[in-house]
């Protein structure tokens, strides 16, 4: 059954034929044709080639400047709009955000207000944020696994190949600076980590100095090295028990504070290590995920396994 | 006081040179080895000149102890980054002799 002529202008309109041109006689011609180069067709051209790419590069480098101009007028009318900094009569300036800086250090603990917002007061959303990493990495994990079904021998011996360069190109230099650079690094990161309720810093950044200092040591030591202290298991273990110790304490928080019941957790001294109830032990699940999460993404993105 | 002020801005204008050079040599380079070499002027010499200026600005004290950290910090790592970049390109590039006029 042939398709309608209204359809088969349509198709070749989406595929970014010329609909003007002379149709093919039949579909098979038509899909031999598209076999070709664009230049060295004699129908179906796309309309790029059709109308010179000079032309259409000049037409949409002039459409670019235009349209660049007026959305550049445009926000700058809307920056004039914008309340000033400081403004009482803001909207930003509500009870709410009175609240949480008038309260939040007597109420939560923390004297990083930060802290206290995104994970107290709004911790329930920044908990969905995890599961969006989480999931995040699970989907990514699955594309990049390499196993029998997607590795070729190809795939096999560029990666030895790879290896073996490695093996050769691994020096002094590099491994006596990681030697003297990744106590200090890992270190860093864990200051920030449990310094989050006190300094701006917290579990994402602490984390990620922490996958760092993991990628230095990889590339340092090579992968069996680190595969010693962390491997799948690992991974698998912190990042689901991170994940769950994460969830149970938010589901505490929110159970007993809607409940109006005692929390456990104390308070303490504002601006002492031990304070502000969950924050520190959820700094420490966060940073530990996000540290699993970017080594992960390195090794995958590498060699396809932990 | 004066003087001070003089040298500090001797000094970081000087840095900011450097810093300019090493900007201009990357772009007018054309491969990796050289574009290295060109970019590594900014880690060493432009951080240790701007930071020197900022260091007479402000005189001794803790701000100045963090920018030495800074740059001992600096100094370690980014020239074993550069001669990791240049090693990597030496073993994997197959057709080396092409760029490199003096033989290995």
């Amino acid at each position: 059954m042939k398709a309608p002529q209204w359809y088969r202008r349509l198709e070749r309109w989406v595929e970014g034929d010329s609909p003007v041109l002379p149709e093919p006689a039949s579909h098979e011609e038509y899909y031999q044709e598209k076999e070709k180069l664009p230049e060295e067709r004699t129908i179906g051209k796309p309309l790029l080639f059709e109308a010179g790419i000079s032309t259409v590069r000049r037409m949409s480098l002039v459409f670019a400047i235009f349209s660049a101009v007026v959305f550049s007028i445009l926000m700058l009318i809307t920056v004039a709009y914008l309340p000033r900094f400081g403004d009482v009569e803001a909207p930003p300036e509500n009870e709410t955000s009175r609240r949480y800086i008038e309260k939040g250090v007597q109420e939560v603990g923390a004297t990083n207000l930060v802290a206290n917002i995104i994970l107290v007061y709004r911790g329930f959303d920044t908990y969905g944020e995890s599961c969006v990493l989480f999931l995040g990495a699970t989907a990514v994990i699955m594309l990049l696994e390499a196993d029998r079904k997607n590795t070729s021998k190809k795939d096999e011996e560029e990666l030895e190949r790879m290896d073996r360069i490695d093996q050769q190109g691994r020096n002094q230099i590099l491994g006596h600076i990681t030697t003297v650079l990744m106590p200090v690094v890992m270190l860093y990161g864990l200051y920030i980590l449990c310094n989050g309720h006190l300094s701006p810093g917290g579990g994402f950044a602490g984390g990620s100095i922490l996958g760092g200092a993991l990628i230095l040591c990889e590339n340092a030591f090579g992968v069996q090295r680190v595969r010693s202290f962390f491997n799948h298991h690992v991974y698998h273990i912190i990042k689901v028990g991170a994940l769950i110790f994460y969830a149970v304490l938010i589901c505490y928080t929110i159970y007993v504070g809607s409940n109006g019941l005692e929390n456990i957790f104390p308070l303490g001294k504002p601006g002492s290590i031990l304070s502000a109830g969950i924050i520190l032990p959820i700094n420490v699940a966060v940073g530990l995920e996000v540290a699993c999460t970017m080594y992960a993404f390195y090794t995958y993105f590498g060699r396809g396994e932990l | 006081m004066m003087m001070r002020e003089i040298l500090a801005a001797i000094f970081i204008g000087l840095g900011i040179l450097c810093c300019g050079i090493a900007m201009f040599g990357v772009y007018r380079m054309d491969y990796v080895l050289t574009r290295i070499h060109a970019a590594a002027i900014i880690d060493t010499l432009g951080t240790l000149l701007i930071f020197a200026g900022m260091i007479i600005l402000r005189g001794f004290g803790w701000a100045s102890a963090k920018i030495v950290l800074i740059l001992v910090f600096q100094w370690l790592t980014s020239p074993v980054s550069t001669h990791r970049i240049g090693r990597v390109e030496v073993m994997t590039n197959p057709n080396l002799d092409k760029h490199c006029e003096v033989k290995r």
